[in-house]
């Protein structure tokens, strides 16, 4: 026994893993499985576990099958005593009964049975019929009789042993209750699957040849690769040692409780195998590309990209212009004031101005979007839901689509934080101050030209006699300054007019880069991380799955 | 039961036959809860009809049909082959053996099954072909036998409960065009739950029953026996003579010694002997089939009344997410917001920098092409700001239109059976793909439309030269955005963001058309989108009409159904 328990658990290391996976995929697909098959792979992974926690090495067989087949009358002959009830008035046996071989009585493992009648069996001359130790043999109620509680009970057991022995006979072994709702079924756990063909008395041997073969054919029909038929006959005891030969070498494989629940596993995750796609969709650039554009016109940066230029351009009239215009620049608009992102504070750290509320409160007063825009961000969304959802099985495809779709009115707040939250400005270019010394000083030469001929002026009206007034050429030097002087800086207002509006457009750029990163990582956070999460989870269910299926071979 | 059939005349019948036609039209098309049912009591009315009581009633003195049904290998071929002498029909070791049915008759009653009036759908197979040449399902093997008295016949109907779903099938139509069911079963047999369904809906139909407990053991026989009396009474069944039949050893032909199936043949040439009984027999049977007729045809008709809700309830859910879309486009188009955003940016753009004023200077000495464009219906070359209106408004509508395609599929989803037809037209969830440029196309019309208007409003005022001035389309796309902001009126941020140039602009138009008219002109153009609008989404919504309209539910089927089945009982 102590030999068995130890092979047993060598050989059970994949068993938990499976149920761990399949466990695991449960979780991570949730509502994107059907309920009754992920309910179902729950139940099972919860039975491995509570299964593999009872001690003893036990293998639970159950005599199964309809009404009158002779269930009852082997369990009698296998056990060598009248135990169970056999009669002729059909249904018999309500209860299951079990009868347990070996020294160990097993009663924790009948308790989770739910088996009350009991029964210990001594094993008669092992050396001939092979020993039966560590054997829990159950007599199950019919299920095909009138009586439903027969049937729900057969059930439940069911479910929880660990080689299932059907039991027919000549006049029962085609029907569809037993073909249809109990051998198909289980048709998946063919590896702990017996068939007994009983009443073998009944027939010639002719008969019962023919009748054998078109059991076995049925039971391939119903997905059993390589049917096992064992034909018995409980009244004369043909065919029950090589039955109970046959359950005898199943006890001494102490394999059957992990073939059976290795099986369920297999079958719990094929079966939610086929609400789950094989790759996840590819999604991404072409979509979120849109998206960004769209939620970028929805935030107003088209707007504030203008607004800046015209800023910029303003600025460096400012800093550039010519020196005598400059108070003109009082006059005209401050595009980005407007908008309240010139003071708001921002990573560059420039102040809040105390007086503006709405600046303190991080808003600024960027149009809300349009039906439009919103309808057009709309689109995206749905855009980025559909391609997300490409060769996904329906519900998972559902969910990817809802969690594209953000809700509507906090998405806005969040787009105008981050147009807010991005730096507009930029350090003063270095050139605004060489083409602003460059004007004071052509100013400053024009001023001292028209003070030279101040000079000469008062001079020659209180007739000061002054050396004659040097000549560039022909042209006086003072007519040189206060002329080159007011031409120069002409000139160089002209000039820095051409740079600002290249300098406006690199501005521009930079910003509308800064600002799509920030817009970028909004549409991250609120439609492509959700989707990436459904994805992620479609993923994880899959590859446990595949796991927990792999574990079950 | 008071009622009986005994003195109706054709009256009953032409009811019935009514009855049978509206059958005909009847379907239960959307998967909802009780449509299975319906749709299988709808079959087995059918049938029932066809097989039983329309040739019943045609015929009243017809022989008597009893048909032996059971599970398989029951026994029942062996007892009809007993019953006859000789063997008519193939018994076996193999489940099940018959599929096909064969009918054993007296060679004077021939007539009365070698034409369609009984089992109108099932073929006939006469002559003497060996019980075991391949069966065919499709139709009644006849077989003539002395050993039978006239005026009964006996089928051998395939099994109730074998794997073979076919047998099954063709067993229950058998069984419902039965005048007397002899109800084959077995000591190991008899507490099956299969067969007491059948039992209990003969009961409840009041179907004549004769039962046999076939292959009973000696030692067990009266404890079974005595079992199945009191399962019987239970059931309502106890008037049902029991004949048992002792398992026993076959002879060669396979057939049981005769003293077993003695007194069933007894009672059996008795029946057909009396006359009286034999009626008795026919009348408690299509009594029974008559009564039943009002559960099942009002099963039906709740069924239809279900099926024509369900539909409604589509029909609604689509139409309230396209009128949903409608009104969010109406109202994005009347509550000024059309104006903000990017289309406000660019007319800022158009008016902040002179641009505007420039394009009168320049449309001033371009006034002679273009009264020569309009004179020849060519509309102006579109400017960028009509272009911002344009696909804000075709992005408006085509996003409504997927919203509400979304919504319409989803508010189906919720119901098993709109979610079946979501299922059967995948491409329902989004609209539909030509959507986009047709919308495209319609606010390109749209904004032609406006300047038609703006043309004919203006073509009798002092005022056209103005117009021209501007260029029509100047003035159209003026009038656009007014349309988009006179119903609210501008915001105070708005405002500070246009400079006013929207105010500006319906003063320009104010200044143009006058007060009044340019008010009116802009609830035209509001109006014109939304007509055309709707129009789309009305061609939108027209895919879920069709696909619903291809589920043909007959809105009255219910009605029909009722007062047909109320003339049968008038009849009665
Ligand atoms: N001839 C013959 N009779 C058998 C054989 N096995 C059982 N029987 C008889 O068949 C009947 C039913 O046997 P049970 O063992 O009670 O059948 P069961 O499958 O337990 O039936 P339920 O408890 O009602 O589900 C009894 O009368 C048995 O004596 C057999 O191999 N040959
Ligand atoms: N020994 C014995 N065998 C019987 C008796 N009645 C039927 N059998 C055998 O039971 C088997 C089935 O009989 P059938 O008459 O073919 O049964 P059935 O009800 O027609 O079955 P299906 O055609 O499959 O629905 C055959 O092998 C018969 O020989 C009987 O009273 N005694
Ligand atoms: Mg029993
Ligand atoms: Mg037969």
């Amino acid at each position: 026994m102590t030999t068995s328990t130890t092979a047993a658990a060598g050989s059970l290391t994949p068993l938990p893993t499976g149920a761990e996976a399949l466990l695991a995929a449960v979780s991570a697909g949730g509502d994107q499985l059907p309920a009754p098959a992920r309910d179902q792979a729950a139940a099972i992974a919860a039975r491995v576990a509570e299964r593999s926690r009872i001690a003893g090495g036990h293998t639970v067989v159950a005599l199964a099958g309809a009404t009158g087949s002779g269930k009852s009358s082997l369990f009698n002959a296998l056990v060598g005593a009248s135990v169970a009830e056999v009669g002729a008035r059909r249904p018999i046996t309500s209860t299951p009964h079990a009868a347990v071989w070996g020294a160990d009585p097993g009663a924790e493992l009948l308790d989770w049975l739910g088996v009350g009648r009991r029964h210990r069996v001594v094993d008669v001359a092992p050396e001939i019929f092979g020993a039966l130790g560590g054997l829990v043999l159950l007599d199950l109620p019919d299920f095909d009789s009138r009586v439903v509680e027969h049937r729900s009970e057969a059930s439940r057991v069911l479910d929880l042993v660990d080689l299932f022995i059907w039991v027919t006979d000549p006049q029962k072994y085609a029907d569809a209750v037993l073909h249809d709702e109990f051998v198909a079924a289980r048709s998946a756990l063919a590896a702990v699957t017996i068939v007994v063909l009983n009443h073998a008395d009944a027939l010639t041997p002719a008969g019962l040849r023919q009748c054998h073969d078109d059991l076995v054919r049925l039971l391939r029909a119903d997905g059993l690769a390589d049917p096992e038929v064992i034909v018995t006959s409980a009244r004369t005891g043909y065919g029950v040692p090589q039955l109970r030969q046959r359950i005898s070498a199943v006890v001494a494989g102490h394999t059957a409780a992990e073939d059976r629940l290795r099986a369920d596993v297999g079958a719990a995750a094929a079966a939610l195998r086929a609400s789950v796609a094989d790759t996840e969709p590819e999604f991404g650039d072409p979509a979120s590309a849109r998206l960004v554009d769209a939620l970028s016109r929805a935030a107003g940066v088209p707007v504030v990209l203008k607004a800046l230029e015209q800023d910029y351009i303003r600025e460096s009239v400012g800093h550039t212009g010519w020196v005598f215009t400059r108070w003109s620049r009082a006059f005209s608009p401050e595009p980005l004031k407007r908008l309240r992102l010139d003071r708001v504070e921002t990573r560059d750290g420039i102040p809040v101005g105390e007086t503006d509320i709405r600046a303190v409160l991080g808003r600024s007063s960027i149009p809300p979007p349009s039906p439009a825009a919103r309808a057009d961000v709309d689109l995206a969304t749905r855009e980025v839901g559909r391609s997300a959802a490409q060769g996904l099985p329906k519900l998972w495809a559902r969910a990817v689509t809802e969690a594209a779709q953000p809700a509507g009115a906090d998405l806005h707040d969040e787009l105008d934080r981050a147009i807010v939250g991005t730096p507009l400005r930029a350090p003063a270019p270095r050139w605004w101050q060489v083409f602003d010394v460059m004007q004071w000083l052509v100013a400053a030469v024009a001023v001292a030209g028209l003070l030279w001929y101040l000079v000469l002026a008062v001079a020659g009206w209180l007739q000061f006699a002054l050396p004659e007034v040097s000549r560039w050429g022909i042209v006086p030097y003072p007519f040189v300054m206060l002329g080159g002087g007011l031409l120069a800086g002409l000139l160089l207002t002209a000039a820095a007019r051409v740079f600002s509006r290249a300098g406006a457009r690199r501005r521009r750029a930079l910003v509308e880069g800064r600002l799509r990163t920030a817009i970028a990582a909004v549409a991250e956070r609120r439609v492509i991380d959700p989707v990436a999460r459904v994805l992620a989870r479609h993923r994880l269910a899959r590859e446990q799955l595949d796991l927990a299926r792999s574990c079950s071979h | 039961m008071t009622q009986t059939v005994t003195a109706q005349g054709d009256g009953l019948l032409d009811a019935v036959s009514a009855l049978r036609a509206q059958l005909e039209s009847v379907g239960f098309p959307l998967e909802l809860r009780d449509a299975g049912v319906a749709r299988s009591t709808r079959l087995e009315l059918v049938h029932q009809l066809d097989d039983y009581v329309l040739p019943r009633l045609r015929s009243l003195d017809a022989p008597l049909l009893c048909v032996v049904g059971g599970s398989t290998g029951a026994g029942k071929s062996t007892l009809i082959n007993s019953l006859v002498g000789h063997v008519v029909t193939k018994s076996g070791v193999l489940r099940p053996t018959t599929s096909a049915p064969v009918l054993v008759h007296h060679p004077e009653d021939e007539r009365w099954f070698l034409d369609e009036r009984v089992l109108p759908g099932l073929g006939r197979v006469t002559g003497d072909i060996s019980p075991d040449a391949p069966q065919d399902a499709s139709c009644v093997r006849l077989v003539q036998s002395t050993a039978l008295p006239p005026g009964l016949a006996l089928l051998d109907a395939p099994d109730i409960d074998s794997v073979v779903s076919a047998n099954r099938d063709l067993a229950a139509q058998l069984l419902s065009a039965a005048d007397l069911w002899v109800f084959v079963t077995t000591a190991a047999r008899y507490a099956d739950a299969v067969p007491w369904t059948l039992l209990q809906q003969a009961s409840e139909r009041g179907t004549s029953i004769a039962i046999v407990l076939d292959r009973a053991p000696t030692a067990a026989v009266e404890e079974v026996r005595v079992h199945l009396g009191s399962m019987l009474r239970r059931q309502g069944l106890g008037g049902a003579p029991i004949f048992t039949i002792l398992e026993s050893n076959l002879d060669r032909d396979g057939l049981l010694p005769p003293l077993q199936t003695e007194r069933l043949r007894g009672w059996l040439a008795d029946l057909a002997a009396d006359a009286h009984a034999r009626a008795g027999i026919v009348r408690q049977t299509l009594t029974g089939a008559l009564d039943s007729l009002d559960a099942r045809v009002a099963t039906l008709a709740d069924a239809s009344t279900s099926q024509v809700k369900a539909l409604e309830t589509l029909r609604h859910d689509a139409s309230t997410a396209y009128a949903d879309a409608s009104r969010a486009v109406a109202s994005g188009v009347s509550d000024g917001t059309l104006l903000r955003g990017e289309v406000l940016a660019r007319w800022q753009e158009y008016v902040g920098t002179g641009e505007f004023f420039r394009q009168i200077e320049t449309t001033v000495s371009r006034v002679r092409d273009r009264v020569t464009a309009m004179l020849k219906g060519q509309p102006a070359p579109t400017q960028p700001l009509g272009e911002a209106l344009h696909t804000g408004a075709a992005a408006l509508v085509i996003a409504k239109a997927e919203q509400a395609a979304a919504q319409a599929t989803q508010s189906w989803r919720t119901l098993a059976c709109g979610d079946a037809l979501a299922d059967a037209h995948p491409d329902l969830a989004s609209a539909s793909p030509g959507l986009t440029p047709q919308v495209e196309r319609v606010v390109r019309d749209w904004q032609d439309q406006i300047l038609d208007l703006v043309r004919t409003e203006g073509k009798d005022r002092r005022t056209t030269a103005k117009i021209l001035a501007y260029g029509v389309n100047g003035v159209g796309v003026i009038l656009i955005l007014v349309t988009f902001a006179s119903t609210s009126g501008l915001t105070g941020a708005e405002a500070g963001i246009a400079g006013g140039s929207a105010l500006l602009a319906q003063k320009l138009l104010e200044a143009i058309f006058g007060d009044e008219a340019v008010r009116k002109l802009a609830a035209k153009a509001r109006q014109l989108l939304v007509a055309r609008v709707e129009e789309l989404y009305d061609a939108e919504l027209a895919r879920f009409v069709e696909v619903l309209d291809g589920v043909a539910v007959p809105r009255e089927q219910s009605r029909a159904l009722r007062s047909v089945a109320e003339a049968v009982r008038v009849a009665r």
